[in-house]
This record gives structure tokens, sequence and C-alpha cells, in this order.
């Protein structure tokens, strides 16, 4: 157990480093000037604008820009936001809550809805309502879920005023968005739990089953069901990652606090150091995510757990 | 050249370009979306033939009607939200093949190359793409289209940059289960130049798959092109767009529900049909 954890993070960190010099060179090859975009507005002097850059440190080489926010970020300093002049690791412990909030409620959204769809449709299969909840599926993965997030809007808060449009205190503000992130990504969960429950149906433990006399009910929740949650861990743990990341645009639609909307304040003002410091942020979670759902599966299946151990 | 057409390769993307005929055998849920695509290529090509008005036409007397008043009502400037779709087609089904064409190509390239030379060329190439997909394509568009600036060009860029380790991920796994194969070895053995065996029997041979993907991601890439259009990163010009109607349509949504409602169900539609076809393409081509 140990040793696939070590070896997990192992793999991890090198695709973090891997993250940030992609980021570091992107920010820094691509046109954008931070500086400009500072003082836009504002009157300035070429003289202003040469200090900000002193300042910023972006007349250093870029190598040695990287290896001091490589540093830097190590003893978890993040730099300081260039337009607020705050600690990035400062603002975003003040946004990281409710994006977490809004993954996990997505991702819980996801979960119980493709479980549920996905083992209806499994048990009817091919019948009206497997077509129907097929079509569903189809549907969710296909609608954008900004889109979604301004139809729920128009229902729910503007036709019938049953949740606040924006804001992000308390649960009834959470419901919403986490919806329309979470619609989107149970389409995925949808399938999978069907065909790995037709896959589980057709094997003998299940004829097995049902020749000991259980229940239909029995075989499909106790048994099909129970090993069918493998692989829907995998994916929604999965799914989490990406989440976090669509966040960003549900977030947007509906004003509500976050890394996400940060990122957007700071892309739009060529914030490097809160760009990076998000990016960085999601990257990690992503990463630790990841080992979390492999070394979560090896605990829930121990045939896993010995492979891994053998291999 | 025998050789090169072996069975991993359908007959219908060698030459022959599949027929009709061979829809036959499928729903009718892909005739539908088959017509609904038709009816997008001829609006995208001769927009003037489904909506002859002009879209960009403001009518200050007509601002946010209701559906009635034309077929889908009109927007916050008065334009006819039909023509308005109609003739934003070309713009959404350009950013949609585009990018997606960019991100076949050269993540194919990558794929193609790192998987037939193996060794350490294939090792770097393999981590690398694993640090671009262990980050979401959603963010990766977002810094280079923030970076580049909000225009069509940079809005194509972006997201077939964003696609590329998709691509070169697949492109890869399917070279390397070619290169071993009988007529790889034998076309070696021929004393065949790297670049000639890659071009004329490994390419060919690994086609299938990526095209196929290809098909289905061009609904993806329009859907996070009107994504970033939405959170500001789209063509800011007089040009109709999907994305564009459906983020200007947003805060009118409380009074004028029909704007973004409709915007975004062409789109889902759209979606949904592009992927009933690539699914349709992947059964034929047996990937």
């Amino acid at each position: 157990m140990l040793s696939l954890i070590v070896r997990r993070v192992l793999i991890g960190v090198p695709t973090i480093l891997g993250v940030t010099v992609l980021l570091f060179l992107a920010l820094r090859v691509l046109p954008g000037d931070p500086v400009s975009a500072v003082t836009a507005g504002a009157p300035t002097t070429p003289e202003a604008q040469e200090a900000l850059r002193l300042q910023f440190g972006l007349d250093q080489p870029l190598w040695l820009q990287y290896l001091k926010f490589v540093g830097d970020a190590l003893t978890l300093d993040l730099g300081t936001s260039y337009a607020s002049r705050q600690p990035v690791l400062t603002m975003i412990g003040q946004q990281i809550g409710p994006t977490l909030q809004l993954a996990v409620a997505a991702a819980a959204v996801s979960a119980v809805a493709g479980i549920l769809l996905g083992t209806v449709a499994a048990v009817w299969r091919n019948r009206w309502p497997d077509a129907l909840i097929r079509t569903l599926s189809l549907v969710g993965t296909a609608m954008p879920s900004f889109w979604v997030g301004l139809i729920l809007l128009m229902l729910f808060s503007f036709t019938l005023p049953l949740f606040p449009a924006t804001g992000s205190g308390g649960v009834r503000a959470l419901v919403l968005p986490a919806l329309a992130l979470g619609l989107s990504a149970a389409g995925t969960v949808t399938r999978l739990v069907r065909n790995s429950m037709l896959e589980l149906m057709g094997e003998t433990f299940v004829d097995a089953l049902y020749a000991k006399g259980l229940t239909r009910g029995q075989v499909v929740v106790g048994h099909v069901l129970r090993n069918a949650i493998i692989p829907t861990v995998t994916i929604v743990g999965l799914q989490l990652g990406a989440l976090i990341a669509g966040a960003v645009v549900v977030e947007t639609v509906f004003a509500r606090r976050g890394i996400g909307q940060m990122l957007v304040q700071g892309v739009s003002t060529s914030d490097f150091p809160v760009i990076q410091g998000v990016v960085l942020v999601i990257a990690v979670l992503y990463v630790l995510i990841n080992i979390v759902v492999d070394v979560s599966y090896s605990v829930i299946d121990p045939r896993i757990r010995v492979a891994v151990g053998k291999g | 050249m025998a050789i090169t057409t072996t069975p991993a390769l359908p007959v219908s993307l060698a030459g022959r370009v599949p027929g009709l005929r061979r829809l036959r055998g499928h729903s009718g849920v892909t005739w539908v979306a088959a017509v609904w695509v038709l009816l997008l290529l001829l609006a995208a090509v001769a927009p003037g033939l489904l909506a002859s008005d002009d879209p960009t036409r403001l009518r200050p007397s007509l601002v946010l009607m209701p559906p009635g008043e034309g077929v889908f009502g009109t927007d916050q400037y008065g334009r006819d939200l039909y023509t308005l779709m109609v003739h934003g087609t070309r713009s959404a089904l350009l950013i949609g093949v585009c990018s997606t064409v960019l991100g076949l190509v050269v993540g194919s390239a990558i794929g193609l190359v790192a998987g037939y030379a193996g060794g350490w060329v294939d090792m770097l190439v393999g981590r690398l793409l694993d640090v671009l997909m262990a980050f979401p394509g959603i963010l990766t568009a977002l810094l280079i289209a923030a970076s580049l600036g909000p225009s069509t060009r940079n809005l194509v860029l972006a997201v077939g940059l964003a696609l590329v380790p998709v691509f070169a991920r697949v492109a890869r796994g399917q070279v390397m289960v070619i290169r071993s194969r009988l007529f790889v070895e034998a076309a070696r053995s021929n004393g065949f130049s790297a670049f000639r065996i890659l071009w004329r029997h490994v390419l060919p041979n690994s086609l299938a798959p990526v095209v196929v993907l290809g098909t289905i991601n061009v609904g993806t890439s329009i859907v996070l092109a009107a994504s970033l259009s939405f959170l500001g990163l789209g063509p800011r010009n007089e040009v109709p767009d999907w994305g564009q109607v459906l983020s200007t349509g947003q805060p009118y949504m409380a009074t004028a529900w029909w704007i973004t409602t409709i915007a975004g169900l062409v789109l889902t539609l759209t979606v949904i049909a592009i992927s009933l076809l690539g699914d349709s393409l992947r059964d034929r081509l047996e990937v």
C-alpha cells in the first residue's frame, strides 16, 4: 500500500513540474503584457512602466524567474498579485473553499444521478426507460455546462424564484451551480454504470445468485451494483479534477466566488502570479485526486492491490 | 502497393467515399442527424438561401421581441434571431472544424513520429503528453486564448492546441500497434526511408480511429469555443456567431429567455448530431 502511494507521488511530481514549466513558458512567450494591463487607463510614463517591470522581476532572464517561482512555491509563497498587491496564496485561501464545495457537490450530483439512471437503464435494458435514459445522457454530455446554468437560472431563479441567482453563501446558492456542472458529467457516469452492470449481469456468479433463490432486486442492488461501483468511483474521482477546472465557467455564470473567477480575472489582466498560482493549485489538486482514486480503489478491491503488489 | 491496403484500413477510407446507400442500414436517428448537419452545411455555405434578410440589420422598433416576430424572435438590437443563427453557422462550424483539423494534424504528426521512433523520443513525448493530459483542456484553451487576445483566429488556435495531446495520444497508440505489423517490416526490409514508411504505410493505416475521434470532436470544439466566447474571449466583430449570440443574450435572460435558450439548443442539437454521425462512422469503420 505504502509503496503504491510513494510510486504515485513520484510520478505526480514531474507532472506538476511539467505543468509549471509549460505554463511559465506559455505566459511569457505569448503576447500579453502585465505592465500595460496593470496601468491600463491610468496615465503613465515609460519610467514608471520600467519601475513596475523591475518590481515584478520581469527584467530577469526567464530561467531565473522560473527558478525563483518554483523555489518560492516550495516554501508556499506564490508571489504577489500585480493587480491587488495581495499575496496570491492568501487570495487562493479565501477563494478555494467555494470552488471545492461546488466541485464536490457537482461530483455528488454526477455520481448519484449516474448510478441511479445507469442502474435503471441496465435493469430495463432495451425498453423505454433505457431508451429515454440513453437519450438523456447523450443530451447531457452534449450540453455546454454554462448553458445548462443559464437555463437553470431562467427556470428556477427568474421564473420560479426557488433559488438565488447569484452569490456563494449557503446551500441554496450551491444547488443550481452544482446541477449545472454535475449534470453534464452525469451522462458519462450513467453510460459507464449501465455498461458495466450489463457486462456483470452476463457473468456466471449472477446465475448462481438467481439459482440460490435471490430476488432480482437483491441480485441487482446487492451484487451487480456493488461490483459496478469500482469503475464508477474511478470515473467520478477523475471527473472531480475536471470539475474543478469546469468551475471556471460555471462560477462566471452564477457570479460565485472561487478560484475559477479569480483565474478569469487574472487572465483578463495578465496577472501572472495569480494565473500561475491558481493553475498550480488546480494541477496539484488534480494529481492528488488521481492518487487518492488509485489508492482508494485498491482499498475497495483487494484484487487490484494484490496485482499492483506483484507488478 | 498491395501492402498499403491491409484489412486495418476499410475500403471506404482508401478512396471510395462512403455513399449514402451505406446509411440505409442505420437507424432513423442517424438520418435525422445527417439531415441536421446537411442543413447546417447549407447554412454555412449559402446562408442567404435559408434566411435572405441581412443578419446585421438593426431594427430599434423591434428590440427583444418574443418568437412570433420572425421565427425565433429578435435580440437586444432588434436583429432577427433566426437570420442571426443561420448566418452564425459558418463561423461556428469554421471554428469547430478548423480547430479540430489543427489539433488532429499537429497531434497525429507528434503521435506518429513518437510512436514510430520509439526509444527516448517516445519516452519524452509520452511524458509530455501525460503532463498535458493531466491539464484540463478548457484551462489550456483559456490561457492561450487570453494571451493571444480575442479574435476568431486566436479562438481556433486556442481550441486546436488544447486538442493536440488528445489526438497525439490516440495516434501514438495506433502507430505502436501498426509498426510491428508484417507489412511495415516488409517495407523496412525493402530499404524504404522512414518518412516514406510513415507517410505511405503507417499513416493511412492508423487514420481510422483518429478520423472518428476528429469527427466527434468537432462538436466538442464548438462547445469549447462557445464557452471561451462566453468568458469574453470570443471574436468581437460584426460577423454573426452562435457563441456570440449566446453570451450577448445573457444579460437579457430575465426578460428575453429565447435568445440564450434557442442559441444553446441549436448548439446542443449540433453537438448531438455530430457525435451520432461520428458513432455511425465508428461502426462503419469498425474501430
